[in-house]
């Protein structure tokens, strides 16, 4: 059908304006969403370049599997930072574009707004690391817990340094701490891997697994502090 | 995908409006329509589009019955140019000559855009006899229309 009698079908059946539209559209209450259709719909805010880099990362570190060889680790440990500064970045643009005050206003609080993005962030970078663990401790030699030990503990690292870092530096200032400390933690693992490695061998697992724990707990803590931050700024 | 409510209102009046033939009537039964389709939790997406109309249609029915509706009026041919008046009352001669059936397939596939899957839950049908169905009602108004919309 061309367009022309298609206008014309349209305007021969336009009924008379409605008059009370306005009046119930306004009084309906919205429409409630479930958590997964919240989580789908703030998965639709992360910026592209976040799941960009994330799938570089990936394709980068799935590459360096076949190549490196027994130095995939520290190598894998060092690009780690990288993947969780893109998640610490996200957590913060409310507050960088000084949208946070007008988002605790609006139908979902900010808190779950900065919760949902870390749980998809937090999920989707999981998601790599469990693909990434079995081919890296192939490669390497070690065991499947120390890969994911010497993976998770940069990682979680910079996310501790990262959150501890944007509690308390607001805005631009606190983007470049948060990159400062992912390029420490990447320093950090390939000074350990030249001075000691050692470190990346078999036998120091136990040390691996406890800076985990360590790191786990501290993460975990940071995470919840930021959530209360969120609700006290809402009576502030 | 969550739908927009002020868009589909707008559809589904005039989908009222074109089984009832009045106003107010179209207007209460949209209404009606709306507060079904929010209490019963439906999210979006297609089948609440097919669940909308469904509800729109079953209630038009109903109300059908208990009041036959004033044929079509010329009421909202008023204020608009020369031109368009022309063009809106040769499209509305050559749909009151169609049947009903084919006038609500026309509405609802061109004016309200409703997707072939939606139209196809709606009816019952395959897509396939549905296109078809459509497509015939199609041919008959271009028909009755003449050359200058075929």
């Amino acid at each position: 059908m061309n367009k022309n009698l298609k206008n014309a079908l349209k305007t021969a059946f336009e009924p008379p304006k409605p008059a009370g539209k306005r009046a119930f559209l306004r009084a309906l209450p919205a429409p409630s969403m479930g958590t997964p259709a919240f989580l789908l719909a703030q998965a639709g805010y992360v910026r592209k370049w976040v799941w960009v880099l994330s799938g570089a990362l990936f394709a980068g570190a799935l590459a360096g599997t076949q190549w490196l060889e027994r130095d995939v680790l520290w190598w894998l440990s060092a690009c780690m930072p990288l993947l969780a500064l893109s998640v610490l970045t996200e957590s913060g643009r409310s507050q960088r574009w000084g949208m946070a005050e007008f988002e605790l206003s609006t139908r979902f609080s900010l808190k779950s707004v900065v919760l949902a993005r870390l749980l998809i962030l937090g999920a989707a970078n999981g998601a790599l690391f469990c693909l990434l663990v079995p081919f890296a401790a192939k490669s390497s030699g070690v065991g499947l817990a120390q890969t994911a030990a010497c993976m998770a503990c940069p990682y979680l690292l910079t996310a501790f340094g990262g959150l501890w870092a944007v509690r308390r530096v607001r805005g631009r200032e606190g983007d470049f701490l948060c990159a400062g400390i992912a390029a420490a933690v990447c320093a950090g693992s390939t000074f350990l891997h030249q001075s000691f490695p050692a470190a990346y061998e078999a036998p120091a697992l136990a040390w691996w697994l406890a800076a985990l724990a360590l790191l786990g707990l501290g993460t975990t803590k940071q995470c919840w502090q930021m959530v209360k931050q969120t609700e006290e700024l809402a009576w502030s | 995908m969550a739908m927009d409510l002020e868009e589909q209102y707008d559809r589904i009046y005039r989908y009222c409006y074109f089984k009832v033939r009045q106003r107010e009537m179209a207007e209460d039964l949209t209404q009606e329509t709306f507060l079904r389709f929010l209490e019963s939790g439906e999210q979006g997406g297609g089948r609440s589009m097919q669940y909308l109309y469904t509800v729109a249609r079953n209630l038009c029915v109903d109300e059908y019955r208990r009041h036959k509706p004033e044929p079509l009026d010329e009421q909202a041919l008023e204020g608009d140019g020369e031109d368009a008046m022309l063009t809106r009352a040769a499209v509305r001669m050559a749909l009151a000559e169609l049947d009903e059936a084919d006038r609500e397939l026309l509405l609802l596939r061109y004016v309200n855009e409703v997707p072939m899957s939606v139209l196809s839950g709606l009816y019952g049908l395959s897509r396939f006899s549905l296109y078809r169905r459509v497509s015939q009602a199609a041919k008959k108004l271009k028909k009755k229309l003449g050359e200058e919309y075929g």
